[in-house]
């Protein structure tokens, strides 16, 4: 602001934004701050907006993980399925479940969504892509909170009590958050070129649910499945979140605590290219 | 977003730098993409692109552009459609980066380009005030400050509660005027958006850009309209195919611009016969087989020119007769507002068109249009108003005439000088001089 302090100075060159990290860095932490208002207006209306034509309202966040769970506890009464034995009431298990792989997959689009919402104003008016991005990663946050308040009631339900690890569950969460934003950041200026890797998504994510304990518990031994389960990367926050809230222990800590901190890592590295390739879309998004 | 050694050393002080800025495109969309693929991955990891050289399918959308701005002032950019005037307020405000050159801004930039950006017809007045504001990245607390004093400005005090939707487009546009020029800019991109509102809140909106300009705002004008950068400008930029073709004071450079204008050819088929039945509507069995213009003399010509004697052809044929016919010719710029400068109506002459060939001659004495491009729509009507043939659109260019300059028109005219004891007492005065521009 030109009333405020001395001017900013911006400059934009060939040069590639990588040369000079950490002006870019600051540039993206300073605008970033400036529009937090937009994140916040962003967030709010987009959570709004969800359910405003609606009857249910808020309840449509957690009526597919119902159905789900209602689903798959059918077919295990049945026999249709077999599964383990899981440490909680089956029933409560796949919710726990599909509500987090929910997360994952709505965090993992978010960056496209924002993307897409976004387009027509970016192509006309400046704004610091990034700060899309984390108005999505705030809007998944808070409609988790209204998830696990619906949580909260199936684990009366179905006397589940959870643990002091509840308390870690939050930053858990926010890593699997991370995780699932890292991948869509990726994706998402990619996809906006070719719309084949919007088109990818789905039949990739259907796939990628089955290779996620959602609806069973981590597989026991060392088959292909087995293998193939522990070494998806969707697994171990959806987990350890899982453990967290339903009274559990964490499986294996360090472990957790080392990809948690390569995926905020990732964030940020993710982030910056995000900002670096967005120019290269705009330029080709047409009016 | 850096800062190279190279232009550091040079001195900047002004809000707005550019130097040797270009930017290119590929009209292919396939193509475009690849590139864009390619381009985005070399610059992820650091590797400077061919930015100085052009690839298959692509062109300059800017080459070579560098100007600077200094605080206050106020610069107006023309150019013909595609010229790159677009581009350049893009790459200024951050949205495309440039190929070659380098872009120094200092101070907050707004663009007057879209306004409203974000406005949502759902929201009340008041809510869409917050969103754009925050679009354009402004704080809460500093939105607050400001709401009365844009409300006030809009003279929307009644219906800022409203939805948006039950606006009128010129209340949304005052609201959307009204938010960008409240967020105090040191630089503003203005893009043809002064036509908002009626005239006295378009009066209202450059005295209150003249306000921020003695504030030290410096601006960027884009129009078509010279009079409206005239108004407003001290300089001007003349874009012609992505370089400056002129830069300088603005009515030189807008002389310079009305002259390339003008100049820019019309497509005009054929040699001297120009035929024009492929826009034509006729009825049944009536056909215009060719328009044209001829001199004093009766040759064809291609373009008739201002001043001189010609006549307009309309060559049909036709398999019924037609009585009372009306012609109406109406001639048009070619560019800008695309205003009606002449019609011609033989209304009060009724012709009668026989079976066979008929050629219906619209002579002038004098060409009174001034030289450039023109289009000129034709009709043909029966006296129960019935199309007998209509041309939508026919293009002809008319040229100079070295007798005429600085006029918006011909006037024919003739200068005379009568003293002495002979001297006749004028029973009429002579027609004045041309009319002047």
């Amino acid at each position: 602001m030109s009333s405020t302090g001395s001017l900013k100075e911006v400059v934009y060159t060939t040069d590639p934004a990588v040369w000079h990290p950490v002006a870019l860095v600051r540039r993206m932490v300073r605008e970033s701050w400036q529009f937090r208002e937009l994140v916040r207006r962003v967030i709010s209306r987009n959570l709004r907006a969800q359910y405003r034509q609606s009857l249910l309202g808020y309840l449509w966040a957690f009526i597919p993980s119902v159905a789900t769970a209602v689903g798959f506890s059918l077919a295990k009464d049945a026999q249709v399925i077999r599964v383990g034995e899981t440490p909680i009431p089956y029933i409560a298990y796949v919710m726990v479940g599909t509500v987090l792989w929910q997360t994952f997959i709505d965090s993992l689009n978010g960056p496209i969504d924002a993307l897409k919402d976004f387009k027509g104003i970016l192509t006309h008016i400046y704004l610091p892509p990034e700060i899309i991005v984390l108005a999505k990663i705030g809007e998944m946050l808070v409609q988790f909170l209204i998830k696990i308040l619906m949580l909260a009631i199936v684990f009366l339900i179905y006397g589940v009590y959870p643990g002091l690890l509840i308390l870690v569950a939050p930053v858990l969460l926010m890593l699997l958050i991370v995780q699932a934003t890292v991948i869509g950041l990726i994706l998402a200026p990619i996809g906006t070129l070719y719309h084949d890797i919007l088109k990818g998504i789905p039949v990739v994510t259907g796939f990628w649910f089955l290779l996620t304990p959602v609806v069973y518990p981590v597989p026991e031994g060392g088959g292909v499945f087995a293998t193939l389960v522990r070494l998806n990367p969707a697994t171990y926050f959806l987990v350890a979140t899982r453990e967290a809230l339903t009274g559990g222990t964490l499986s294996n800590p360090w472990f957790l605590l080392a990809v948690g901190l390569l995926s905020v890592i990732g964030l940020v590295v993710a982030l910056v290219a995000y900002r670096v390739s967005i120019p290269f879309v705009v330029e080709r998004a047409g009016e | 977003m850096s800062e190279p050694a190279s232009i550091e050393l040079k001195a900047f002080d002004g809000p707005v730098l550019v130097e040797g800025v270009s930017k290119k495109f590929c009209r292919q969309l396939k193509t475009s993409l690849a590139y864009g693929i390619r381009d985005m991955s070399r610059d992820l990891i650091g590797l400077t692109g061919k930015g100085d050289t052009l690839r298959a399918g692509e062109f300059w959308s800017l080459d070579d552009v560098s100007f600077r701005l200094e605080k206050g002032e106020s610069m107006g950019l023309v150019g013909t459609n595609g010229a790159g005037k677009t581009t350049l307020l893009r790459v200024l405000s951050g949205l495309f980066r440039p190929d070659k050159g380098s872009v120094r801004i200092r101070g907050r930039l707004a663009p007057l380009i879209a306004l409203g950006a974000g406005f949502r017809p759902v929201l009340s007045g008041r809510e869409n005030i917050y969103v754009n504001l925050s679009i354009l990245g402004m704080p809460l607390q500093e939105i607050e400050a400001r709401f009365n004093d844009i409300v006030a400005f809009s003279e929307l005090e009644e219906a800022i509660d409203a939805p948006l939707q039950t606006y009128s487009s010129g209340m949304a546009a005052r609201l959307g005027f009204s938010c960008a020029i409240h967020t105090e800019p040191d630089i503003l991109l203005i893009d043809e958006v002064l036509g908002v509102g009626d005239i006295r809140f378009r009066t209202k909106c450059y005295r209150r850009l003249a306000d921020l300009r003695r504030r030290g705002t410096a601006f960027l004008l884009v129009s078509h309209s010279p009079s409206a950068i005239l108004a407003s400008c001290d300089r001007c930029i003349y874009l012609e195919r992505g370089k400056i073709a002129e830069m300088g004071e603005a009515s030189h450079v807008l002389r310079r611009y009305e002259e390339d204008l003008r100049r820019i050819p019309t497509h005009v088929p054929g040699k001297a016969g120009i035929k024009a039945a492929a826009a034509a509507v006729s009825a049944d069995g009536f056909k215009v087989e060719e328009i044209y213009f001829s001199d004093a003399d009766g040759k064809k010509v291609e373009s008739p020119v201002c001043g001189d004697p010609v006549s307009f052809h309309i060559r049909c044929s036709s398999l019924a007769r037609f009585s009372g016919v009306t012609a109406t010719i109406i001639m048009r710029e070619a560019f800008g507002d695309l205003q009606t400068i002449l019609t011609l109506s033989s209304k009060d002459v009724p012709l009668t068109l026989y079976e066979g060939k008929n050629d219906i001659v619209l002579t002038l004495p004098f060409l009174g249009l001034q030289s450039g491009p023109y289009t000129m729509k034709i009709g043909l009507t029966t006296g129960t108003l019935e199309h007998i043939a209509a041309i939508e659109s026919f293009r002809f260019t008319v040229e100079r005439n070295q007798k005429t300059q600085h006029s918006l028109f011909y006037q024919p005219c003739e200068w005379k000088v009568t003293s002495g004891p002979d001297a006749e007492v004028p029973v009429l005065t002579q027609p004045a001089a041309k009319g002047s521009m």
